[in-house]
């Protein structure tokens, strides 16, 4: 028997990215047909709003707050986080503007990857490896074996995990360069 | 310790980001490159922002001067001039150069939905004096008018534009042109200037005068004419149906006369402006001749006095004459008319009653009938339904 971490892990987490990636287009095609893409410039701010609303659960887990249970502030972490991503491509559109502007929506889609890597590969992968390699221990596979078995499972964990790794250092990333965006807006632009 | 450096490389990056982001803001921050006349300014951002207050109109104007815009650049040189658009910077009700101008290039996607120039923006005596910026149209049409341009048309687009009869006793010219006993009774373009659109009316051709052969008119209302057949008889010809309606003289009130010269005021001779409807520009409407469907424009459609089409939007005058255009379809198009079929004297020929039926459209006149039906009233389509009030005789 065979893991088969990728048809059962790492699809469904490219579909997820796919599902983001399809919605921000079909929204940003409606506002482009309904000529309202107006809309999309005002959207970069509750979308802003509810990625720092998400962030409640990173403040949970590092002990800055202590208020709310982790498992539900995950929960909400993944639900705001998308959808302020959803909002925020939309906002970004398909336009190669001000390079800032760019890499920050790239950081973010970066930052996005490796946080759904974390909620759908890491913990599940881990799971199935585990019970997989069980499974043929029970079976009386010799330890070389069960390596041989289970080879391409174990190289697509370790790239996941050194996946899941980034999600932190890139937020940050996409912190600054998303204030940068945003410094710059309020120093050039103005609201009328 | 692996993911220390991760983060000290992330970090580092980020300082050489924020960094170029000061050296080049033109690529870093700005929207898109400027226009040709500000390259020079391109790395100066507060050239023209105000830090946390945008691009402002003071900055713009402080190198163009207002008295200049359009005459002559910043350096004193003077601008060649463009037609007839002169400067007409000097004539806006407010000064907002962003309302027009964006010195950066957008997005492509979005470009064409800017809307570069709004005449809301001119004070509203510049925004009367078309002719400053726009050419007068040389058709016929157009050219001896004297009225003002926003009497029919409006600032956004020349398209859609609205025509009154009244408008026409406001102009000068056409009051000098016309005996005040004479009313303007006729539209005619000569055939060679019809635009034929398809064949969907037949009429038929031996019932035409030889006079109609070489001009195409459509609307005669109540001018007396010098008829040796119709000496008393007001004559209204619409070639449309192919037929002409008689209007009785005051005095026989209850008789309707045959006109023997139906197109008699269509000659080309006594025809008043020729109308080419291209030319004319305006929205028009759909009006069926022997062999063609020709876009009309909507002058040639009947004043108000004489078919009560024109309604002023008085729901009750609407419903009253929608009424009257319900009756009057279903009798043209051979369904019982409501309170007596024998009142009115109509006897088309079979052959004219089916096209002017396929010209009136059956489902428009049942469709409008059944507005009727309906509390609310709107507007039977003017061509669909053209003359409730008249008496129709064919020839």
């Amino acid at each position: 028997m065979q893991a088969r971490l990728i048809r059962r892990e790492v699809l469904p987490f490219v579909l997820s990215l796919a599902a983001l990636a399809a919605a921000a287009l079909l929204i940003d095609a409606a506002l482009h047909l309904l000529d309202i893409v107006w809309i999309g410039r005002w959207l970069g701010i509750p979308g802003t709003l509810l990625i720092l609303a998400s962030t409640a659960y990173s403040l949970r887990k590092r002990k800055l707050i202590k208020a709310g249970k982790p498992a539900q502030l995950l929960r909400w972490h993944e639900y705001l986080a998308w959808l302020g991503s959803l909002l925020l491509l939309v906002h970004a559109g398909i336009h190669f503007n001000a390079i800032l502007a760019w890499l920050a929506v790239w950081a973010m889609l970066i930052t996005v990857g490796s946080g759904l890597t974390g909620k759908y590969l890491l913990a599940r992968s881990k799971r199935r490896l585990e019970a997989t390699r069980k499974q043929m221990r029970d079976q009386g596979l010799t330890p070389a074996q069960l390596a041989d078995r289970t080879y391409w499972d174990s190289l697509t964990f370790d790239m996941v995990k050194r996946w899941r790794v980034v999600h932190f250092p890139i937020t940050l990333a996409f912190a600054v360069l998303a204030i940068s965006h945003i410094v710059a807006t309020f120093l050039f632009w103005s609201w009328k | 310790m692996k993911r220390g450096w991760l983060c000290w490389t992330i970090v580092a990056n980020l300082l050489v980001l924020v960094g170029l982001a000061f050296a080049y803001p033109q690529l870093m921050i700005s929207p898109g490159p400027l226009v040709a006349g500000h390259t020079e300014l391109a790395t100066d951002c507060f050239a023209c922002h105000t830090a946390w207050q945008g691009a402002t109109a003071q900055k713009c104007t402080s190198c163009h001067a207002l008295p200049d815009i359009g005459l002559r650049t910043p350096n004193g040189t003077a601008l060649p001039q463009r037609g007839l658009k002169t400067s007409f910077h000097q004539q806006l009700s407010e000064q907002n150069c962003m309302a027009c101008h964006s010195d950066h290039a957008g997005p492509k996607l979005t470009k064409h939905s800017r809307k570069p120039f709004s005449h809301a923006l001119l004070l509203p005596a510049a925004r009367q004096d078309c002719e400053t910026c726009h050419a007068k149209p040389t058709n016929t049409m157009h050219s001896a008018l004297t009225v003002d341009c926003v009497q029919c048309h409006q600032t956004d687009a020349w398209k859609p534009a609205t025509f009154a009869h009244a408008t026409l006793a406001q102009d000068t010219s056409w009051r000098a042109a016309k005996p005040a006993t004479r009313r303007p009774v006729t539209r005619c373009i000569p055939r060679s200037r019809a635009t034929a659109r398809s064949a969907t009316l037949q009429l038929p051709g031996s019932r035409r005068p030889s006079s109609m052969r070489n001009s195409l008119c459509w609307i005669g209302t109540t001018t007396p004419l010098a008829s040796p057949a119709t000496s008393a008889t007001t004559t209204v010809a619409t070639p449309v149906m192919g037929v002409t309606s008689t209007r009785p003289p005051t005095s026989g009130a209850n008789t309707t006369k045959k006109v023997s010269s139906t197109w008699r005021i269509a000659s080309s001779a006594t025809a008043v402006p020729a109308v080419n409807t291209r030319e004319a520009g305006v929205k028009g409407v759909r009006v069926g001749t022997a062999a063609s469907v020709i876009d009309l424009p909507k002058s040639a459609l009947p004043p108000k006095s004489d078919v009560r089409l024109l309604s002023d939007g008085n729901q009750r005058e609407n419903r009253k004459s929608n009424m009257r255009s319900a009756r009057w379809c279903a009798t043209q198009c051979g369904r019982a008319r409501p309170g007596g079929a024998g009142n009115v004297p109509f006897d088309f020929s079979r052959r004219t009653r089916s096209a002017a039926c396929l010209f009136a459209g059956l489902p428009a006149c049942i469709a409008s009938a059944a507005v009727v039906a309906q509390r609310s009233s709107p507007r039977i389509d003017k061509m669909s339904c053209r003359s409730p009030s008249r008496r129709i005789t064919s020839r």
